[in-house]
């Protein structure tokens, strides 16, 4: 599913985020990306989600070469994955059903099946019964569940997770871990970044830790 | 793919709908350079029109000298007549030039009471066939014919000709100059509101992105934004420009009428029309697409 060697990426200031990267997850892993802030999670799932380009090394994504993807494909590449960042990055001004209806929106989509799949997911998060509410009027384990909706709703085989957890209680997190669990269960490959080990080790074996953009070991 | 038209065109009525002070700031501002630049084409057309009938209307007339008898001015009339620039000669006795003269100062005619005698001259109004119709036609016709004797004075009104086609010739460059400035800060103007709706809906593009839409998905409703402005903006002037010289300039024109005879003014027909509208809705476009590409967000 997704394959790195030797993936090194360096930003302008010539400063390596990351180095000689060697990963492999399998097609419907459970894993944790885990380290201290600084460590490189969030540029190794902006390399797997093709947010960034490596510096160095190949990157092999659903069958994808994302170190030599033409920049007009990155959109079709970015429609089979989904991804949530800590943030939630929801469009304030619209309801929670345009947030999550809005993925299918840009594929034109029809209205019909727009609302039947926007209605089936939401009911799936729980959140069925807040379908018009704006997103600042939600508390923010709703607002992650809302972005888990919309990163789901296409049906992605990859879902990749920026911290999900990082602005949440014990209690909320524990709720969206669990949302992440059902979603790998329905065979949905989920990487998720964070930098609370604990919380990765209660959900998951398969972890690999950052440290200072190298893997260690 | 109808869908994901639909879908831009709603946002984008959303995105003029909810941003409709600036919208309305932008159209208005589209919409002057278009009065602008329609007035100069409205002038400019009208002038033409009014060229071509005076052209087409355009006679010479040569005065003969006093004491001329009427076998020479019959000579003189076989003479010109026998040119082949020539379409008709009619001659004008001084009798006949004095009731003429009366009858177009009806009302007026006590000017002419204390005349003891008939001041005006014996003439030959000559119109000249249509394919010699051009001030250069008539400048060599009137070279040809000016040396005869029995004549004293040959008219067309070329100098008045003249400074008209200079006058129409400089207007006609004005206008082009002044319209492609007009139009090259209509093009900042829009694409800076381009901008600004880009700016406003930033998270947005980038939630987009991140749920993989095109590039070109992004940018359509931004187009269809600067579509509408300039339709609109270019519709305002039109019905401004319409209304101005339909019922304010209405008196004005008329009087230019008594003065010219020439016909009445006229508004774009349907082809110009749809062609400012047109034009309208390119420059709207233009203008978004000038700000979409040069914007880092849209890059990739």
């Amino acid at each position: 599913m997704i394959r790195l060697h030797q993936v090194s990426k360096l930003y302008n200031n010539n400063i390596p985020a990351l180095t000689d990267i060697n990963l492999k997850i399998n097609k419907g892993d459970f894993v944790f990306i885990t380290g201290p802030s600084g460590a490189g999670k969030t540029t190794l799932l902006k390399l797997i989600f093709s947010a960034e380009r490596p510096s160095k090394g190949e990157i092999v994504v659903n069958g994808i070469n994302l170190a030599r993807i033409k920049t007009s494909a990155i959109p079709y590449f970015r429609r089979k994955t989904g991804v949530v960042f800590q943030d939630f990055k929801l469009i304030n001004t619209k309801t929670v059903y345009e947030n999550v209806g809005f993925a299918l929106d840009i594929l034109g989509t029809k209205r019909k099946f727009v609302k039947r799949k926007v209605w089936q997911v939401l009911k799936w998060v729980g959140l069925l019964q807040k379908k018009d509410a704006l997103p600042p009027c939600l508390s923010g384990g709703e607002q992650q569940r809302v972005a888990i909706a919309r990163a789901i709703i296409n049906n992605p085989v990859l879902l990749l997770a920026d911290e999900p957890t990082g602005n949440l209680d014990p209690v909320l997190s524990l709720e969206i871990m669990k949302l992440f669990k059902a979603i790998n269960a329905r065979g949905t490959t989920v990487v998720i970044a964070t930098h609370d080990k604990s919380m990765a080790e209660k959900f998951s074996e398969n972890i690999t830790c950052l440290e200072r953009g190298h893997v260690k070991l | 793919m109808l869908n994901k038209i639909l879908y831009c065109f709603r946002t984008a009525l959303k995105s003029l709908r909810k941003n409709i002070l600036l919208n309305l700031i932008t159209s208005t501002t589209i919409a002057i350079t278009f009065i602008i630049f329609v007035s100069f084409l409205l002038i400019v057309m009208n002038l033409s029109i009014f060229k071509r009938n005076w052209v087409d209307q355009l006679q010479v007339i040569l005065y003969f000298k006093d004491n001329i008898t009427a076998a020479a001015m019959d000579k003189t009339k076989e003479y010109v007549a026998g040119h082949e620039e020539v379409d008709s000669v009619k001659f004008v006795s001084r009798d006949k030039a004095l009731n003429m003269l009366r009858n177009s100062l009806k009302g007026q005619d006590g000017i002419l009471e204390g005349l003891t005698e008939n001041p005006l001259p014996s003439s030959l109004e000559i119109k000249l066939k249509k394919a010699y119709l051009t001030l250069e036609g008539v400048e060599q016709f009137v070279k040809k014919i000016e040396k005869n004797e029995y004549l004293e004075d040959i008219e067309y009104g070329q100098k008045w000709l003249e400074r008209f086609i200079a006058f129409f010739e400089i207007l006609k460059i004005t206008g082009f100059v002044v319209g492609g400035f007009l139009f090259l800060f209509t093009l900042f103007i829009i694409s800076n509101t381009i901008k600004l709706m880009v700016y406003n809906r930033r998270d947005e593009i980038e939630i987009m992105k991140l749920v993989g839409a095109t590039n070109r998905f992004i940018k359509l409703p931004f187009c269809i934004e600067g579509v509408i402005q300039g339709l609109i903006g270019a519709s305002l002037a039109l019905l401004f420009l319409f209304l101005s010289v339909n019922l304010v300039m209405g008196r004005f024109i008329s009087s230019l009428h008594f003065y010219f005879g020439t016909g009445n003014f006229v508004f774009l027909d349907s082809n110009l029309t749809v062609f400012v509208l047109l034009l309208g809705a390119v420059l709207g476009l233009a203008g978004s697409l000038l700000s979409l590409n040069s914007l880092e967000e849209l890059q990739s």
